[in-house]
């Protein structure tokens, strides 16, 4: 039996697996962190998994994506997610969706009884956060850098909530482009994270503290945290979820690359275009022209220095 | 004179400050991409510092 010695794990049990087996997770985010928790939560016998990414699959990532193969590059990250899910368990069920994930659409996918949190910025972050206090939707917190990750668990109405511990960053964070990044610290916090899943999933007393681990040290830190009485979230504020933060350039993590929303491109057009000033790549859901991947959503990620490089790309290929 | 220990840094300095607000400023540290903490507790910039106090200050991390 496939779940056997997991069962036999008093911390589980058959009550604790038929728990799992009747969960939905929805992990939003399919890069390092989140493909790994998919793939441990598959093997773990949960039952439906909402998998939510904006990305396509880079010879880059498959330094710490260890769900993705030279096979899927160039290809949605959450479609090649779900192939390789489903070889791993046929019976799980997977609702894989290739979307930017803002104000707008969030309700309307952002679902389930626990959210896994593998993005790559605190913009989506603080959106998560006021999503899931609303709609009161238990979810981790996850980051990494380099040999750093940090973990919370967030209950809404139990726990203080993301808003109450992070600011919204007035100087340059960090990101795996300027940093880089250890393959094990992604494997390792996923492994945390979804450690901490199962916990709140078979309804078992979990971590209340900020975890903060450094690998290359063997370091845990862990702090505790108090709700913040100034916490404009925990009063029902959302500035976020109402559109009042909405921006139209993203920067994405460890790419180098940003995100600038541009019309739905017809995407064969387009390539008749580009294909007069150099080489072109198509598929089912974008097109790949130097520095530019068109997805067919109207969305554009550029690889570029910096937004007004990006902003200059966009319009010198694609027009204002 | 408060020990501060920068955990990424793994280095502990000596900062003479009444407030952690001040702390980060004479660190040149901006406060909205770091956690502080006291006593293994996270605290704001207007904390007290008092005489063994233990602090730590961890970067804030984003990448996925």
């Amino acid at each position: 039996m496939r779940f056997q010695q997991q069962i036999i794990f008093e911390k589980i049990g058959a009550e604790g697996q038929k728990k799992l087996q009747k969960s939905t997770v929805c992990i939003l985010g399919l890069g390092a962190l989140g493909s790994r928790a998919a793939e441990l939560l598959t093997r773990a016998g949960i039952g439906t998994l909402i998998l939510i990414d904006r990305d396509v699959v880079e010879l880059l990532n498959l330094q710490r994506q260890t769900l993705y193969t030279e096979q899927d590059l160039n290809l949605p990250k959450v479609y090649q997610a779900a192939i390789h899910l489903k070889q791993i368990n046929s019976k799980i069920k997977i609702k894989p969706f290739f979307k930017d994930i803002n104000y707008t659409n969030i309700e309307s996918f952002v679902k389930g009884d626990l959210v896994l949190d593998c993005t790559d910025n605190l913009e989506t972050r603080f959106l998560l956060n006021e999503h899931c206090l609303e709609k009161e939707i238990p979810w981790i917190f996850s980051s990494v850098l380099g040999s750093i990750g940090m973990l919370f668990n967030i209950i809404p109405k139990k726990t203080p909530c993301f808003s109450c511990i992070f600011s919204e960053p007035e100087d340059i964070l960090g990101t795996c482009d300027t940093e880089g990044i250890l393959n094990t610290t992604p494997t390792l916090i996923s492994a945390l994270q979804v450690t901490e899943a199962i916990k709140i999933l078979t309804k078992q007393p979990y971590a209340k503290e900020l975890l903060y681990y450094d690998l290359w040290k063997h370091k845990l830190t862990k702090t505790k945290i108090k709700k913040n009485p100034k916490c404009n979230a925990c009063k029902g504020k959302y500035s976020y979820l109402n559109g009042e933060k909405n921006k139209e350039v993203i920067k994405l993590c460890g790419t180098n690359s940003y995100q600038l929303k541009g019309y739905k491109p017809d995407l064969k057009k387009t390539a008749e275009k580009l294909e007069k000033i150099d080489k072109v790549i198509v598929n089912d859901y974008c097109l790949l022209f130097k520095e530019l991947t068109i997805l067919k959503d109207g969305r554009v990620l550029i690889k570029a220095k910096s937004e007004k490089e990006a902003k200059e790309l966009y319009s010198k290929y694609l027009g204002d | 004179m408060p020990k501060v220990h920068l955990e990424k840094e793994n280095k502990t300095v000596n900062v003479q400050a009444k407030t952690i607000a001040e702390l980060l400023k004479k660190l040149k540290l901006n406060p909205t991409v770091c956690l502080v903490t006291v006593n293994n507790e996270l605290v704001t910039g207007q904390y007290k510092i008092k005489s063994r106090d233990k602090i730590k200050i961890l970067p804030v991390v984003s990448g996925g």
